[in-house]
């Protein structure tokens, strides 16, 4: 008889890694794992924190590099 | 005039290239003289609004700061340009890439293929990067202003 084997279903309420929320915020994810990440965000202080944080750090580094690199060019008339 | 000042930047350049169309005109003649004229001042005017765009972005890409701008926006603007390429210089090069990447618009999956990272990887390290660039540009920043008050 051969043993079944199977994964564990992933813990729904399991936090996502920073990395997901960064990818989140970029707009990285499946809409699957977006959806997750926004359904878990409205009812997880932490997280909602932790992407506000995420999205002041884009912000402050944007500000500053965005005046460092070249325009994109654009579309000759 | 109108017609050209839509295709250039400025006024100035406008006028430029309308005064150049005129001078070119004496060297030949064509059949059409008005049509000629139009259309040779639009290329100009269109090419020097190109170069004027061509200019301020490299201008951007080396720190030069705007020249439109007053003489102290223009000194901070060029400052802080070169405390951004100073902090930037001292990250590792793969968070170099990845914020220069980043912000020049390239998708996480472009990010990971020019580096040789995992998709998934990228969105932390990504956040590594930014972190350790604030926090190089914001030490720098401090000392700067404790060695100013010294």
């Amino acid at each position: 008889m051969t043993k079944r084997t199977h994964r564990p279903a992933p813990d729904r309420n399991a936090h996502p890694e920073e990395g997901d929320l960064r990818a989140y915020l970029d707009g990285e994810l499946t809409s699957f794992a977006a959806m997750r990440v926004a359904l878990h965000t409205r009812r997880c202080r932490a997280c909602a924190r932790a992407v506000a944080e995420l999205r002041t750090l884009d912000a402050r580094a944007t500000s500053l590099l965005r005046g460092f690199l070249p325009a994109p060019a654009s579309r000759p008339p | 005039m109108q017609a050209l000042g839509r295709r250039t930047a400025n006024r100035d350049d406008a006028e430029d290239a309308a005064q150049e169309a005129f001078v070119r005109l004496l060297d030949v003649n064509p059949r059409n003289p008005r049509a000629w004229l139009y259309t040779v001042a639009s290329n100009l005017a269109r090419d020097r609004s190109r170069r004027a765009s061509r200019q301020a972005s490299l201008m951007r890409a080396h720190g030069v700061a705007d020249q439109s701008a007053g003489p102290e926006v223009q000194l901070m603007q060029g400052e802080r340009r070169r405390s951004v390429q100073v902090v930037l210089a001292m990250l590792p090069p793969r968070d170099q890439h990845l914020l220069l990447l980043h912000h020049g618009g390239a998708s996480y999956r472009d990010i990971a293929q020019a580096l040789g990272i995992a998709p998934g990887s990228v969105g932390s390290l990504l956040t590594r990067a930014h972190r350790r660039f604030l926090t190089c540009y914001e030490s720098r920043h401090d000392q700067a202003d404790t060695s100013a008050r010294a």
